[in-house]
């Protein structure tokens, strides 16, 4: 299966909403940018629904960034069978 | 005599092992149903005579010997490559893993099972070889992503479909159809010429009219015994929210009547970090996805490639965060198992939505039927365990209910065994349910 890095296409770019230091990219320019250093095709429809989705996925993917690292400690995972207890 | 594709999957195997009915007769009649009945459904596209002449006429004397079945579009056949739903040969000509399985078994493909595009949604609206409809309602969704699986089924066109399921792929639109559907253990069978083998949320997913054609079929996939037992007495943990809590009154009320209905022990139970699940899953998901080229992105919807696309944006340091998430919600499952054998809840927390619109209203409000139907099936997906979605009724507008269970790693019997009981006690009287185009 194809694996597009999902960072790759980010390098060389500094991409932020908030003024500050550097390039200051929209989102928009940010997406085309990327997807223009990783060799794949956009059109403005697909922009808009990217950034749709993009911005509900962020939403719920930061709960991510609150957890308690040492509670959710970093674990081998073997899907095929129950964890092992600790 | 009735249509033998009107019988179930363990009546044709017990006729053709009797010599009461001839395999090849039952294939050409397979055939001929298909092409009579499949126009407004769309669920098995592709069929190839020749080819499974050919392998009736090689099939060993197994325990599904010459019975007919579909295949969903992720699985690559010595004739025929993977497309996944789209028109690009994806993965080689090859003779799959899960194939494999049941060719030994004695199983005849007879055809492609249509699936949403990439399997990358649970409403069967978009696939390269056109929509799917839904046999009880043929402008509504049959489901995805293998709905071409559960609605073939559904409509008496095979017994049974091998499926897949990455985040409810098989349970979803057997719930949609009315039917059982069935996914396995993570990594339970060779995952080679799978699509599944791409990511860590894939397994291959069953789909029949009831749990005993669900078990036989399983029996030759897994490739071990799946000893029956009594489905009574079985201690079921009910997660109330938010499966139970922002669904469909109707669909909640079915769930209440199955669960009075079946006898079973009722326990009211919490998932530790079940408030972390959809995140865990999405983050990983998204790292797992990737984009495919230009040429084939160029041929997708335009929400399958914005979902593609959007994720390749995700920042990466979601994904061990998710992963450590998913490890935490592993464990909290296996406690959760030492008190009860099975979690319970309703599989879709709305019936089939139409085609046209596939969204749903919920007590929460309208919201598009993917992300409902995700957040009530990705828990197997991100933690490897087997569910099954067996229906439990029709609501007012006339649209199949299925009612979901899980079962710890490995735990495939006792689902069927759960499922078997309440099809008895029930009196078959919602599995043996038939869509209107189908009496």
């Amino acid at each position: 299966m194809w694996i597009a890095s999902i960072t790759s296409g980010l390098q060389g770019v500094n991409w932020s909403t908030k003024a500050g230091t550097g390039s200051v990219l929209e989102f928009e320019d940010w997406a085309k940018a990327t997807y223009r250093q990783a060799g794949i095709e956009i059109d403005e429809t697909d922009l808009k629904l990217v950034d749709l989705i993009y911005a509900s996925a962020i939403h719920q993917l930061e709960m991510l960034d609150h957890i308690d690292l040492e509670k959710f400690p970093a674990t081998g995972i073997d899907l095929r069978h129950a964890p092992k207890p600790a | 005599m009735s249509h033998p594709q009107d019988w179930t999957l363990r009546q044709q195997a017990e006729a053709i092992r009797r010599g009461d009915l001839n395999a090849r007769e039952l294939l050409q009649l397979t055939l001929e149903r298909i092409a009579e009945r499949d126009g407004s459904i769309n669920s098995t596209p592709v069929t190839f005579e020749e080819a499974s002449l050919n392998m009736l006429g090689q099939a060993p004397a197994g325990p599904l010997h010459g019975v007919p079945f579909t295949v969903k579009d992720m699985f690559a056949l010595p004739w025929r490559a993977a497309r996944n739903g789209t028109s690009f040969d994806l993965i080689p000509a090859s003779a799959s893993g899960p194939f494999r399985n049941l060719r030994d078994a004695g199983a005849v493909v007879v055809g492609i099972a249509n699936q949403h595009e990439l399997g990358m949604g649970t409403t069967g609206a978009y696939s390269a070889y056109g929509r799917m409809g839904n046999p009880w309602k043929p402008d509504h969704c049959a489901g995805g992503s293998s709905g071409g699986s559960a609605a073939a089924v559904a409509a008496r066109l095979v017994a049974a479909s091998l499926a897949s399921d990455s985040g409810g792929s098989t349970r979803l639109p057997a719930s949609y159809c009315g039917v059982v559907g069935l996914k396995i253990t993570y990594g339970a069978v060779p995952y080679d010429g799978y699509f599944g083998a791409a990511t860590t949320f894939s397994a291959p997913g069953i789909v029949a009219r009831d749990g005993g054609d669900v078990r036989l079929f399983a029996t030759s996939l897994l490739q071990r015994p799946l000893p029956k037992q009594s489905g009574s007495g079985i201690r079921v943990g009910v997660v109330r929210d938010p499966f139970w809590h922002d669904i469909n009154p109707e669909i909640a009320a079915a769930g209440e009547n199955a669960l009075r209905v079946s006898g079973w022990h009722v326990t009211e139970i919490n998932i530790e970090h079940m408030e972390l699940a959809g995140a865990a899953f999405l983050g990983r998901l998204i790292a797992e996805a990737g984009v495919p080229p230009n040429d084939i992105l160029a041929t997708l919807s335009a929400p399958t490639r914005a979902l593609l696309l959007a994720g390749m944006l995700a920042p990466a340091r979601f994904v061990p965060r998710a992963d450590r998430v998913r490890a935490a919600i592993r464990e909290s499952l296996a406690r959760a198992f030492q008190s009860v054998d099975l979690l319970v809840w309703p599989t879709t927390p709305a019936t089939a939505p139409s085609l046209d619109h596939p969204w749903v209203m919920l007590p929460s409000g309208h919201v598009a039927a993917d992300t409902a139907n995700v957040r009530h099936a990705s828990l197997a997906n991100l933690t490897g365990v087997p569910g099954i979605s067996l229906p439990i009724g029709l609501d007012s507008a006339g649209l199949p209910i299925g009612l979901q269970l899980l079962a710890p790693w490995g735990g495939e019997a006792r689902l069927l065994d759960a499922t078997e009981y309440f099809e008895r006690v029930t009196d078959r009287r919602f599995v043996d349910l038939i869509p209107p185009m189908a009496r």
